[in-house]
């Protein structure tokens, strides 16, 4: 048989080597075989089949008449669908407040659950935010409050050099205490004296 | 007369029960050959090739009440020739697995074993390349070169799309090329 020719065509272009071959089938078959083979398909459909089934039943089951031995009382089917008592259709309850119930129950169920979460949080809080912290913003932090401390440091340096820089005369100071009596003065002045004196102790 | 009847008014008759036998008869005499040698170029030796066919066409006997008529009568029937070859080259895999042999070295012997071998003749020499393709590319192989299927049926055939069986025949014409050319 000539082969198809596009279909030799695209063979020719994947390999001519194959496309050169002769494409025959080498294999035998027995004579007869499909002659045979209906029948003996049909043989084997039949042992498989419920029609050989029955026909293969012993000469007793053979015999069994297949009518049913059972009698029923005389016009019991006319009478049966009589007998069937009339009940109402059923009715679905659509408007069902049952979802409500489901409702109320997430509400509370939702509540407990945020309360719970909450005072979980705020007892976690400090380690939380000890976490979220990072190693380069507590560095930066740190030497930051270090720069901070030196110019305090060098505010109260400052500060005690001004006091020590003013220049006050004896009548600046004459004026400044005329107002206040003397027994004022000298409560302050032993005062002073005696916390001085403790702290140089 | 039945044998000049259709496809479509044989499967009418069968599922009728008008002539059921006769009708089946029919269809078996119709596609036996083109199915058989399906199936006898997958399986190779024609014990396995008969067994595999009566499993074929009980497989259709019980299935054919129940078959949609909008498919190609002779499409189901490659599907069901195909699927049982498959499976039983399966069965045989798995039998030849627990028992240690080597399964390209019984698959030489079984063509060896064939009537008339002659490993110099090349189309001898081109079923040993055959053989030792994958199971479903032999198939593939098998439907484009034997059969001249076209793409669209063996697609229906192999519930593979086109693309795919175009690059599994393309890979197969080559491997057999290789073997042609190297032994």
């Amino acid at each position: 048989m000539a082969k198809d020719s596009n279909i030799q065509n695209e063979l020719k272009d994947i390999s001519q080597a194959v496309a050169n071959l002769d494409g025959k089938t080498p294999f035998a078959i027995p004579a007869d075989y499909f002659q045979q083979f209906p029948q003996k398909l049909m043989q084997k459909i039949e042992n498989e089949s419920f029609i050989k089934e029955e026909s293969s039943l012993s000469p007793l089951m053979r015999s069994l008449q297949s009518k049913t031995p059972f009698e029923v009382p005389p016009a019991y089917f006319n009478e049966f669908n009589a007998a069937i008592p009339r009940t109402s259709p059923a009715t679905i309850k659509l408007g069902s407040r049952r979802w409500i119930s489901y409702a109320a129950a997430a509400c509370i169920g939702g509540l407990i659950f945020g309360l719970i979460y909450l005072s979980n949080q705020q007892s976690k809080q400090p380690t939380l935010a000890s976490n979220s912290i990072s190693n380069e913003t507590m560095a930066s932090y740190l030497i930051e409050s270090e720069l901070m401390d030196d110019s305090f440091k060098e505010l109260e340096v400052s500060t005690a050099d001004a006091y020590a820089m003013l220049d006050v005369s004896a009548s600046t100071i004459s004026d400044m205490l005329k107002d206040i009596p003397d027994t004022d003065i000298t409560g302050f002045l032993d005062q002073n004296s005696f916390e001085e004196s403790k702290s140089f102790n | 007369m039945l044998h000049q009847a259709d496809d479509n008014e044989l499967v009418r008759l069968f599922k009728q029960h008008i002539d059921r036998e006769k009708a089946f008869t029919t269809i078996v005499k119709r596609y036996q050959e083109k199915v058989y040698w399906q199936i006898r170029r997958l399986v190779v030796s024609h014990d396995d090739a008969d067994d595999v066919m009566q499993q074929v066409f009980i497989k259709v006997w019980n299935g054919l009440d129940h078959f949609r008529e909008d498919a190609k009568l002779f499409t189901w029937l490659y599907r069901i020739a195909v699927n049982e070859s498959l499976s039983f080259l399966e069965q045989q895999k798995k039998r030849t697995t627990v028992s240690f042999e080597d399964i390209s070295a019984s698959v030489e012997q079984k063509l060896i074993q064939e009537k008339g071998f002659d490993e110099k003749e090349a189309m001898w020499k081109l079923q040993k390349a055959i053989q030792l393709l994958p199971e479903k590319q032999r198939a593939v192989f098998n439907l484009r070169y034997f059969e001249e299927m076209p793409y669209e049926q063996m697609s229906e055939v192999l519930e593979t799309s086109v693309g795919a069986l175009k690059a599994s025949y393309h890979h197969a014409v080559k491997k057999i090329e290789d073997y042609i050319l190297h032994h």
